[in-house]
């Protein structure tokens, strides 16, 4: 090799050109010359945004009740009365007939006629308000009082607070899926002695358009204050407990309890009727009647809670009483001395509550019992179906700590034609009442402030209770990045 | 009857050669009778000098010419002002004739009535007792040949009297017959006219001689002397097959001249592939404009034949034993190439390389446990995913099939039905693939597991081109192989950063050893095409690295560097990127030069570091090492981890090591801007986050130049070679303690990264099959590889990220820069995606499997929470079969979908043209690559002997 200490022309030109690139890139890189030539060409990425994507709304729908179910004598099939052709509300719907075991009717003779099937109906969701309602009145040697429900929309959690399966008392739960595929249902059962084990509620399949029913005694047997939770996976169901009570050998009401929402510490429940304190003497003192005060179902199914219970009464001023319970166990709390007349009870908890409350009309000589259940809240729009034929009162419950202003209208059938109308005007925490008469009527409401609504369907020896449910939320939009 | 001599001085240059030669024409011992001087000078006043010289009398005739006049031009000049008989003498300005020169040639000729042509023993003006020329014959194919080429005239050739021909300095010829043969052919200028006259002369029945006794001083060829310069061989080669062609032309048979007219292209073009294959693609195009230039000159060759025709009394038969014996002629081709290579091994063994063995064997099994240390964890994996990761397909054919040109449908359709050109790096993807073609996936696996090996054993060929001592190369290997971006690449599953890691070293050697031969160039090319694949950022940097280097390197033979060294070095990734760069033109993207610089396959986010950390090597900040409890900061370590091979690199400058000066100075500029430029260049996106091109191939070049550099002081430290008996040199000791130093600070600063693999957080992991989507529907997609998934993502902030993937999920082959790189906005397919992911997530009226099976969607995927909103919204689709459920997704699938296989499309005129290009530029480099030249054999062992170099240099000096 050549000697590394001779110092040549090469050597000393290879070394400048070396160490000058060297120096001026390390300067150059120093001084950010390349970055800031770099950073300084055109075209910078923009940030991704997403598409917000309106997908068309679900069709409504909502599911009947169909024919009332109880059972006939000792059978262990129920029997189906009336044949109930729901009231409706909407435009565009088309009626589907769900597929269920087949129930004889109430009378059904040699050629053993069976009961119909209860349906469900469909409306696009541009088509406006859908709603129903399934409304009959009993009277026959088996089944007593009158009923009317609101057709529900399905839903993935529900809970029925209502009915009883202590003696004479019977309850047939009813499950119905209107959905495209199976619905896996799970039902839990809280009673007055806390959570009740039915194996028998857990897994129940339900295929796509049809219903099933259950006998509440067989869930929960012999027990006084029942309340479900319903989950359903796969799709949402429908589910309508369908109540009927027997004083010795006569029927003495019915009733259909609807779903309500999942637990929350304030429920609003409109649409109490207290019967004059002679009439429910009277018959509270006949054996077997001790059972026709209202009463309030609670049951706070997580934790324990604290509740106040506010009576509002129009006109006469609230009661309030307070209320402890124990998670898991179901609370009747009995609604004494409130004097005539109707009522909205409003309920605060420390933790997520569910309530109803079981009400009864005195009759000569028949009684019938509705359950009320919490209310569902409008924000905005709400419609309810009433059907004719039954004295109506419509309660409003205000929600919000100012005075709220409700509009009203009576409409055609299908929605098109405003019958008549008028205005509501509801103080801060405050029940208004108005009769409709017996003629019955497709309502719709718009409310400026958070209100519930319900209506009381009575006569004497009859009652029945419906709620105003607002339209099925609109879609939002998705924000999907597809680049 | 006593002819006259004419002596005929055809100047072209004035000067010290030409006053000799005038000198000496006039000193000779028989003089010529007159003297005529042809002046191609250009210049009224050369005849005063002429004159000054030859005297004032009659007897001197001075003719002026024009400058471009050739030999035979210049003699037919002078022969016009001749007298009808006598000699002609004829002689150049640089061509010095002994003073017993004439005499001799004439008492030859004078004696012998048949010998009308003579010339003299030619020999080298500056090297005395060489012969240069003596005599001139053909080969059977008509090649013109020199009977004494280059030879130490020990009066070996004294004996020779008749040839076929003589070389045009100091020839003599007689006037009436040469104008009987029709005069010198200027066509043939500057080679062949001499042999040509001879070969006529001849044929016409005369013989030609050359004479021992005469003398003649030569001291260039007739080309040379013409141009005024030494042309180089290419040139010399230009000028001998146009002139051999043309007298093939001139020399054949009437019948047989359109068979060779119509045949002289054709067989141009196997000469040209034979040129290939020796490794001299300049001969090669010389060869085509020689046959191009002999066929221009079809109709002088004409005239030449009808010329030859009319003198012609000979026949070619009796010219036979003049012509130069197959044998002879392959024994002096023999002969010359021995001499070649004797010369090649004499540069050899001043330059020795480092011996592989013993250290060899050490280094391999490091590289080995290596490895096994950095990717252990995939061991036994079939495919890698993770970062820049995928499985590839499994057929080979499907392999291939995209790797210059994607179908429509495997960037989405995006634009529309076209051709998409694929990253070139698809090919090096497919290449690495066949490697396992029963399972292409698994080639990644053993890459990973045998990436420092590979890299260590190429970076070894690499310092074996320019260190000499199994020191700086075992430096240079392990220290490369230790590189943290070398780490970084394997722990974050960066595959082109992986091959890149190999091709430097290689782009490396190849470049150095570019200028020696074309074969080198030519490797060279394809290192920088595998570079540029890679590494499309480092592009900018290999044309500013060739462009210097080119330049310090080929200063000495600027023409063969800039228009052979450096389009040989740059042509195969020109027309490997034709098509690629070109797309930019004819489709939306991004905005943004990351069109042409992004990184290949998957687009990865990377770290960031301050600039100074790109000069020691790291593109981010080095990972802290927590270890039992205790965490140690790792970026002040590193700092001290480095400063040795930094210091010794500077070092270099202090050493005699050129080459490692300019390595130094390129590697570490051209790399440092590059790395500080990639932050700030977009490059697409990695999900919803904007990602710029990574810096770490910049600092990849940087870290080479310093590993080289740092490796080149250790070789010039380190003794020359192992002296038995002696102790340990203190020169030694400190090679191999700093050696020691730089490798063990090395492998501590990469320590805490080369964990990496094995944490829980690993981002490279094995994949047991070779998919990327539920067995389901990659046991679907074997039967029918056209089916869509729609993937729908759920995002944290409630949104969703919607994809169509096709077969059994995204493979590496098909990745594809400019697919990342499209426009934000998604297209119309995108709309139609989001508008079924849509309706998908949430309850909706609009039934989603019409839209799903038009687009040819299979199966759903949802990834997210299996309890979600928007899945439980799926289940509740009767037309989405449910078809699975883990943890974090379920999987749907749709009855009825048939996906259209599409025809592949076609390639366009200008698509086959362009693959055309690429093909025929890499067959030919390709062909020219190949490594089928003799190399001399040097090791250390040889070459350390410091004995041989004495021997060598005794040799030289005889």
């Amino acid at each position: 090799m050549t000697d590394s200490s001779e110092v040549t022309l090469s050597r000393i030109a290879s070394a400048a050109i070396g160490v000058g690139m060297l120096v001026a890139s390390v300067f150059f890189v120093w001084q950010g010359v390349p970055q800031q030539f770099a950073s300084s060409l055109p075209g910078d990425t923009p940030a991704q945004e997403p598409l917000a994507v309106q997908a068309s709304p679900p069709d409504q729908r909502v599911v009947c009740p169909g024919p009332v179910l109880t059972y006939v004598a000792q059978e262990t099939t129920p029997r189906g009365f009336s044949e109930p052709e729901p009231d409706v509300l909407g435009s565009e719907y088309v009626s589907v007939e769900l597929g269920t075991d087949e129930f004889l009717r109430e009378f059904a003779g040699e050629d053993a006629k069976t009961a119909p099937a209860p349906t469900y109906l469909e409306q696009p969701a541009a088509a406006g308000f859908l709603n129903a309602t399934s409304a009959s009145e009993i009277n026959s040697v088996f089944a007593w009082g009158l009923v009317a429900q609101s057709c529900h929309a399905p839903v993935s959690e529900g809970w029925l607070v209502g009915g009883s399966t202590t003696t004479g008392r019977q309850g047939v739960v009813s499950l119905a899926n209107p959905g495209s595929v199976p619905a896996t249902v799970d039902l839990e059962l809280y009673g007055s002695s806390g959570e009740i084990s039915a194996p028998g509620a857990r897994g129940i399949l339900i295929q796509p358009g049809e219903r099933r029913v259950f006998s509440l005694a067989g869930l929960a047997p012999g027990e006084s204050a029942p309340v479900i939770r319903m989950v359903s996976a796969g799709t949402p169901v429908s589910m309508t407990l369908h109540t009927s009570l027997i004083r010795g050998l006569d029927p003495d009401g019915m009733d259909l309890v609807g779903v309500q929402d999942a637990p929350s510490t304030a429920r609003y429940l409109p649409g109490l009727y207290v019967d004059s304190e002679a009439a429910l003497e009277r018959v509270s003192a006949l054996e077997g009647y001790d059972d026709v005060g209202p009463v309030l179902r609670l049951l706070a199914p997580g934790e324990d809670a604290d509740v106040v219970v506010t009576i509002v009464r129009p006109g006469r001023g609230d009661v309030v009483t307070e209320v402890s319970l124990d998670a898991g166990r179901v609370f009747d709390v009995a609604l004494d001395e409130l004097g005539e007349g109707h009522a909205g009870v409003v309920i605060d908890s420390s933790t997520p509550v569910v309530a109803g409350i079981r009400h009864t009309s005195i009759g000569d000589p028949r009684t019938d019992l509705a359950w009320v259940s919490s209310a569902p809240t409008l924000e905005d729009v709400g419609s309810v179906v009433i059907p004719g034929g039954v004295d109506a009162t419509v309660h409003v419950l205000s929600q919000s700590d100012e005075s709220a202003t409700v509009r009203f209208a009576r409409v055609s059938a299908d929605g098109a034609d405003v019958l008549g109308s008028g205005t509501i005007e509801v103080d801060s925490h405050a029940v208004e009442i108005r009769g409709l008469g017996g003629a019955g009527g497709n309502y719709l409401f718009e409310t400026d402030q958070p209100v519930s609504i319900a209506v009381v369907l009575r006569e004497a020896g009859q009652l029945a209770n419906l709620v105003a449910t607002p339209p099925p939320p609109e879609l939002p939009t998705v924000d999907i990045y597809a680049r | 009857m006593v002819r006259k001599v004419h002596a005929v001085v055809i100047a072209r240059r004035r000067g010290d050669r030409l006053i000799q030669t005038l000198e000496a024409l006039t000193g000779q011992t028989r003089s010529a009778d007159s003297i005529t001087v042809v002046d191609l000078t250009a210049d009224p006043s050369s005849e005063e000098v002429f004159r000054e010289h030859l005297g004032r009398g009659d007897t001197v005739r001075v003719l002026s010419a024009r400058a471009q006049a050739g030999w035979s031009e210049a003699l037919n000049l002078a022969r016009a002002e001749l007298p009808e008989d006598g000699w002609i003498w004829a002689l150049r300005d640089d061509t010095t004739p002994d003073e017993g020169a004439l005499k001799a040639l004439y008492s030859t000729v004078d004696g012998a009535p048949s010998v009308v042509m003579a010339g003299p023993k030619q020999r080298v003006a500056a090297t005395s007792g060489f012969l240069r020329e003596f005599g001139e014959t053909i080969t059977v194919w008509g090649e013109r040949q020199a009977v004494v080429d280059r030879e130490l005239d020990q009066g070996q050739y004294d004996r020779m009297s008749d040839v076929l021909s003589v070389g045009d300095a100091g020839l003599l010829i007689r006037l009436d017959v040469f104008d009987q043969i029709g005069g010198a052919d200027p066509a043939l200028d500057p080679l062949d006219a001499p042999l040509d006259l001879g070969i006529r002369v001849r044929l016409a029945g005369h013989r030609v001689v050359a004479v021992p006794g005469a003398i003649v001083w030569v001291e260039r060829g007739p080309a040379d002397w013409r141009a005024g310069k030494d042309l180089g061989s290419t040139a010399m080669y230009r000028l001998d097959r146009q002139a051999w062609l043309y007298r093939r032309f001139a020399y054949s048979a009437w019948w047989a001249l359109i068979p060779l007219v119509l045949l002289a292209l054709p067989m141009s073009f196997v000469r040209q592939a034979w040129q290939f294959g020796v490794k001299r693609p300049d001969l090669a195009v010389a060869d085509l404009i020689a046959t191009l230039g002999a066929l221009w000159q079809l109709p002088r060759a004409i005239v030449a034949k009808t010329r030859l025709d009319r003198s012609k009394t000979a026949s070619w038969t009796s010219l036979r034993p003049l012509r130069m014996t197959v044998t002879d002629h392959r024994r002096r081709r023999q002969l010359r190439s021995e001499a070649r290579f004797a010369k090649a091994e004499e540069q050899a063994r001043t330059k020795p390389k480092p011996a592989f063995w013993p250290a060899g064997a050490w280094l391999l099994i490091g590289f080995v446990l290596l490895g096994a240390l950095l990717s252990g964890p995939v061991l036994n994996a079939v495919a890698l995913r993770g970062g820049g990761l995928l499985p590839l397909t499994g057929e080979l054919s499907a392999l291939w099939a995209e790797v210059r040109w994607l179908q429509p449908e495997s960037v989405g359709a995006v634009w529309g039905s076209q051709l998409i050109p694929a990253d070139p790096a698809a090919l090096l993807i497919a290449l690495v693939g066949s490697l396992t073609w029963w399972e292409p996936s698994q080639a990644f696996v053993w890459l990973w597991l045998a990436a420092p090996l590979v890299s260590g054993l190429v970076a070894w060929w690499a310092a074996s081109q320019f260190l000499q001592r199994q020191l700086g190369a075992a430096v240079f290997s392990v220290a490369w192989v230790l590189q943290p971006t070398f780490i970084l690449a394997l722990t974050e599953g960066r595959w082109q950063a992986v091959l890149l890691h190999v091709f430097l070293p290689w782009l490396l050697g190849s470049a150095l050893t570019a200028h020696s031969s074309w074969q080198r160039a030519a490797g060279a090319g394809f290192a920088s095409a595998a570079v540029s694949a890679v590494a499309p950022i480092l592009i900018p940097a290999l044309v500013v690295g060739w462009t210097v280097l080119v330049l310090v390197r080929g200063w000495a033979n600027p023409l063969r560097a800039v228009f052979g060294t450096l389009p040989l070095a740059l042509a195969p990734t020109i027309v490997w990127w034709l098509p690629r760069f070109g797309a930019p033109g004819d489709i939306a993207l991004l905005p943004g030069i990351g069109r042409f610089f992004a990184d290949p396959g998957v687009g990865q986010t990377g770290g960031s570091a301050d600039w100074w950390w790109y000069l020691l090597g790291w593109p981010e900040l080095p990972g802290d090492l927590a270890l039992a409890g205790l965490t140690i900061t790792f970026s002040t370590f590193v700092l001290w981890c480095v400063v040795p091979v930094l210091a010794l690199a500077l070092a270099v400058f202090a050493t005699s090591r050129s080459d490692a000066h300019i390595i130094f100075g390129v590697t570490v500029a051209v790399g440092l801007a590059t790395a500080a430029m990639a932050p700030f260049i977009d490059q697409g996106y990695a999900g919803l986050q904007p990602i710029t091109v990574w810096s770490g191939s910049g600092v990849m070049v940087v870290s080479l130049g310093v590993v080289a550099a740092a490796a080149a002081t250790l070789d010039a430290l380190s003794p020359a070679g192992w002296q038995w008996g002696r102790s340990v040199s203190l020169q030694r000791a400190l090679a191999g303690g700093l050696g020691t130093v730089v490798i063990v600070g090395s492998v501590l600063a990469i320590s805490s990264t080369a964990l990496r693999s094995w944490g829980d957080d690993a981002v490279v992991s094995g994949l047991a099959e070779t998919r990327t989507l539920p067995a389901l529907v990659a046991a679907e997609a074997t039967s029918n590889p056209d089916l869509g998934t729609l993937v729908i993502t759920a995002l944290d902030d409630g949104t969703y990220q919607v994809s169509v993937e096709k077969g059994s999920g995204a493979t590496l082959e098909r990745t594809s820069s400019l697919y990342r790189l499209r426009p934000a906005q998604p297209g119309a397919s995108g709309q139609r995606v989001a508008d079924l992911a849509a309706s998908l997530v949430q309850p909706s009226s609009s039934d989603p499997a019409a839209g799903l099976r038009e687009e040819g969607i299979r199966f759903v995927l949802f990834r997210g929470d299996p309890e979600a909103e928007a899945a439980l919204a799926m289940g509740q689709r009767p037309s989405l079969i449910p078809a699975g459920q883990t943890e974090q997704s379920v999987l749907w699938q749709i009855d009825g979908v048939a996906p259209e296989t599409a025809e592949p499309l076609a390639r366009n005129a200008a698509q086959r043209g362009a693959d055309l290009l690429w093909l025929v530029v890499w067959a030919l480099w390709g062909v020219l690559a190949l490594p089928t030249e003799r190399t001399p054999k040097r090791t250390a062992e040889d070459g350390d002997e410091p004995h041989s170099l004495k021997e060598l240099e005794e040799d030289t000096d005889d």
